[in-house]
């Protein structure tokens, strides 16, 4: 009982300062930062100076040294202006998103923030509350790179990222939360060491006609070694039987032999695990320019190849709906 | 951000040594040099060179070192054993020096180590030293967030400058408390005299010029007038002086009219005695009054104090009981016949029941002594006893102050003339005409005074020796300036030879500003400058004036801060133009980011033509302005 009516008052605590940061602080795709939208209080050091500061005039006072309490005056002076000076740092600067995080599930995602001022705020810092993997550095021309880790794949909201400045000795944090109203995109982590759900066009047709006519539409550019999973239409068997091993024939262009992917299940696997050889596949069909199509639940995805191919065939994968569904 | 390098360590060095050479002669340097061996090895450890012991280890050591600490600090006071645990742990934390939170913890506790170094010390060049100090660690936690260069340094630096107006206004306003509970006080307080004296202790101590204090007068006192009187030693056991229990009795002080204002600027201290003119009285409280015409200093007064003066007239007579005069007659039994022979020889002929018997002998003393071939000598042969202070009579003739002002004494008391030794200061160097007298160390005398039936007769018997010691001080008086040349260290020697003589006097003053308005700022002075001000501007109270003052202090540092003399007063023909702007973005012509202004202008004959023509003359205003000298 206790611990559902704590929750049930955090979460309405929650709620409300979502509302009224949404208020303060109204999510759009950049935000200048002002004396609105600034936050600034102590820092747990400051505090502790602060304790320090009275305890050096109560030594002081005892001591009737003035020399003591000069000191402890002077450094509470300071501890006064560095409330001035760790605003200042952060005021005036304009904070944008300068592309859409978008990436694989299990390596981070870069989130890049571009800052745009007359003068650089020193040691910015950002990171996102209550999300994995928070490692925040400055870079140069005023970019500040986010490194989100993401464990499920599929497209979601990007929370309240919060920057935060301790600039001058650590003493006060300057922060904001802006809200930069942006999705994140996270594909499938790929899933080596299962054959390729795929159906090749040609396969119910002649090989050899096949070959040729990919010869006619793409041009030979050489012979490379053989890695398991290619295609075995491609193998040069004149090599092979001139007993120099394995290789496959690499041809430049677009490839007219069209593979179509899908996302029917494989046997032992589920569903999200499919997705992930898929993700798999997709990145070795376009290293080898192999053009190929696409299709996930109800949507469909011309064929193609490339990079271009392989980040639109991500993005299904990514934007798959459950299987549950 | 949270990661330290090898550079931070290399400046949490550079603070650690120079808070070590402040504290130097307070903690013990074995201490010291396993700080910057830690120091060294967590360097190491940052560039990859060493690695870190495993915590067991460290925690003995810990153990150890604490163990080690407190062993060498056995003998220390307990303050001084306060900073030096405090010292070991700034030392002990290099071990887990690792985030940035342990380098705030570095710093704050070297901030504190720096208030601590301004206990033992509050002389201007320790004050800057320790500022100097702060200022690194400082420093130190600004490189948390930057990389540090000069400029940055120069950048605090100004910072810290642009804040002294908010800091000297809390500083003037901030009450002055009274201290809340008693502490621990440093050991390295021990100054001048000591409540004991043996024959040859107060040649010890003019080989000091320590400052014991400074007197400032309203009116310039009479050369010999200025015999500080800080003890009365009236009790001798053979060898050496004491205050005995009457005369330390507190007592309400004799009342006469003043003839002079002084007041006292004393150097910290942990002795009771105070050195004042005789006969005085305080002003304004902080000393007692004891029977011996001394005074004391209310409680333990640690830091500078000032106390206030006023010279009283001499009295024509006092009352002193019986018993202590008899008292005063007292001398060790064995006491050399030679030596009685001689107090024999110097009362015959005299009738102990006339009126000025005291002040005949007394005269005949001054004529043998005359008679004889005494001389004066800043180092003296050891007198140990009665047989020393017959070997300094009839043998040796030749001594310090303490030798001739201890004989006069037995030789009076012999003659049944209650007497008593008084130790103290003589004359002083002025350092400022006839207002600003500082008293050292090497100005320490002794001198005597008898009862003549009357009242107490001050007598000075180096006087009628080396009377050039008595109007000079030592480095001055022909007699004594060689001899105290040669027993000086070389570092006084050169700082008080003529070359130095300005510099030593400008320094001097500066110290006594300092102290008067630094390290003595206290709740009086504080109400003074008040009324001062107060009377300087009429009809406001000291709430109202005391936040004047503070938001005067603001206000310098936001205009510091601010720097407005930097900023540029736009010239007319700009105004106009962004007036014309203005106007225009009122009637929705917005001017674009980084759009010409030309390109602004076809835009607005477009949108608005209306004001196009006075959008162009501001241009040309401007252009011709701009670029047509």
């Amino acid at each position: 009982m206790k611990f559902t009516l704590l929750e049930a008052f955090k979460q309405w605590k929650g709620v409300r300062s979502a509302a009224w940061l949404a208020k303060r602080v109204p999510s759009s795709s950049s935000l200048r930062l002002t004396r609105k939208n600034l936050f600034i209080l102590p820092t747990r050091f400051g505090w502790g100076f602060l304790i320090a500061l009275v305890v050096m005039l109560m030594m002081g006072s005892n001591y009737q040294n003035n020399l003591i309490i000069a000191l402890g005056l002077w450094l509470l002076a300071l501890w006064l202006v560095c409330l001035v000076l760790c605003h200042q740092n952060m005021s005036g600067n304009i904070v944008s998103l300068l592309q859409r995080p978008e990436g694989q599930c299990d390596k981070p995602l870069r989130l890049l923030l571009n800052i745009v001022n007359n003068k650089q705020p020193h040691a910015l810092a950002a990171e996102i509350k209550n999300w994995p993997c928070k490692q925040a550095y400055q870079q140069l021309d005023g970019q500040l790179a986010l490194d989100l880790e993401v464990k499920q794949r599929g497209r979601q909201l990007l929370p309240r990222i919060s920057l935060s400045s301790i600039f001058p000795l650590g003493l006060f944090r300057c922060w904001t939360v802006a809200d930069f109203n942006c999705e994140l995109l996270a594909y499938p982590a790929p899933l080596a060491g299962f054959a390729c759900p795929s159906q090749e066009w040609v396969e119910a047709h002649d090989v050899e006609r096949a070959a040729s006519d990919s010869q006619l539409q793409s041009e030979f550019s050489g012979l490379k070694a053989y890695r398991s999973g290619e295609r075995k239409s491609l193998l040069a068997w004149k090599q092979f039987a001139a007993g120099r091993g394995l290789q496959t024939k690499a041809f430049t262009g677009n490839p007219s032999i069209d593979l179509h992917l899908s996302d029917r299940r494989h046997s032992g696997l589920n569903y999200e695990q499919t997705l992930s050889v898929l993700a798999f596949w997709l990145r070795q069909l376009a290293q080898q320019q192999q053009s190929f199509s696409l299709q996930v639940g109800a949507k469909q995805l011309a064929s193609g190849s490339g990079q271009q191919q392989l980040k639109a065939g991500l993005r299904l994968l990514a934007e798959a709906p459950s299987s549950d569904e | 951000m949270n990661s330290l390098n090898s550079s931070h360590i290399r400046m949490s060095l550079l603070c650690y040594s120079a808070t070590a050479l402040l504290l130097l002669q307070q903690v013990p340097w074995l201490l010291v040099l396993v700080g910057l061996a830690a120091g060294w090895w967590r360097l190491r450890v940052m560039q990859g060179l060493a690695t870190l012991p495993k915590p067991r280890w460290v925690k003995l050591s810990l153990v150890l070192f604490i163990a080690l600490v407190l062993w060498l600090a056995r003998s220390f006071e307990l303050f001084d054993k306060l900073v030096s645990l405090v010292m070991l742990g700034y030392s002990l934390k290099y071990i887990e020096l690792h985030k940035r939170r342990d380098v705030e913890m570095f710093s704050l506790t070297g901030l504190f180590l720096v208030a601590f170094s301004l206990v033992f010390s509050s002389q201007p060049l320790a004050a800057l030293l320790a500022a100097i100090v702060a200022f690194l660690h400082l420093l130190l936690l600004l490189s948390l967030d930057v990389k540090i260069s000069f400029n940055w340094a120069k950048r605090l630096g100004l910072w810290l400058l642009a804040i002294a107006p908010l800091a000297i206004a809390l500083f003037i306003v901030a009450p002055r408390l009274a201290p809340l509970w008693k502490m621990p006080t440093p050991s390295s307080a021990q100054t001048g005299l000591s409540d004991v004296v043996r024959p040859g202790d107060i040649s010890q101590l003019i080989r000091s010029d320590k400052l014991v204090f400074r007197a400032e007068f309203s009116r310039a006192p009479e050369p010999d007038e200025l015999y500080w009187r800080a003890m009365v030693l009236d009790e001798f056991d053979g060898e050496q002086w004491t205050r005995s229990q009457i005369a330390q009795q507190k007592q309400a002080p004799d009342s006469s009219s003043a003839i002079n204002q002084y007041q006292l600027l004393l150097e910290p201290a942990s002795q009771a005695w105070l050195a004042t003119l005789n006969p005085s009285q305080v002003r304004g409280g902080g000393a007692n009054y004891v029977a011996d015409g001394s005074w004391q200093r209310e409680g333990e007064s640690f830091p500078r104090q000032i106390l206030n003066f006023s010279q009283l007239e001499p009295p024509t007579s006092s009352a002193v009981p019986p018993a202590y005069l008899h008292f005063l007659t007292r001398l060790p039994l064995n006491i050399t016949p030679k030596v009685s022979e001689l107090s024999e020889y110097l009362g015959s002929g005299l009738s102990p029941r006339a009126p000025d018997y005291p002040k005949q002998v007394m005269t005949r003393v001054q004529q043998w002594f005359l008679s004889q071939q005494f001389s004066y000598t800043l180092s003296p042969p050891a007198y140990p006893g009665l047989l020393g202070v017959e070997r300094f009579l009839l043998d040796q003739q030749s001594g310090f102050c303490v030798h001739y002002a201890q004989s006069v004494v037995i030789l009076a008391r012999l003659q049944g003339i209650p007497a008593r030794m008084v130790t103290g200061f003589l004359g002083g160097e002025w350092e400022q005409q006839d207002s600003l007298l500082a008293v050292r160390n090497y100005d320490a005398h002794a001198w005597m005074e008898y009862w003549d039936g009357q009242g107490w007769v001050r007598l000075d018997p180096t006087a009628w020796i080396a009377p050039d010691r008595v109007e000079n001080n030592l480095q001055q008086s022909q007699a004594t300036a060689q001899q105290w040349q040669s027993i000086s260290g070389w570092g006084q020697k050169i700082w008080y030879t003529q070359g130095f003589n300005q510099l030593r006097l400008w320094l001097a003053q500066a110290d006594y500003w300092w102290a008067k308005w630094v390290l003595n700022f206290d709740h009086k002075r504080q109400l003074s400058l008040f009324s001062q001000l107060l009377a300087w501007l009429p009809g406001s109270s000291l709430l109202m004036l005391t936040a004047g003052m503070m938001l005067l202090g603001l206000l310098a540092t936001v205009l510091l801060m601010a720097k407005p003399w930097q900023w540029r007063l736009p010239n007319k023909q700009v105004v106009s133009l962004k007036w014309q702007c203005w106007l225009l973005a009122r009637r929705g012509v917005v001017r674009a980011r980084g759009e010409s202004f030309n390109h602004f202008l076809k835009r607005v004959e477009q949108q608005a033509p209306q004001r196009a023509s006075a959008l162009e003359q501001a241009i040309n205003n401007y252009n011709l302005k701009r670029y047509q000298p």
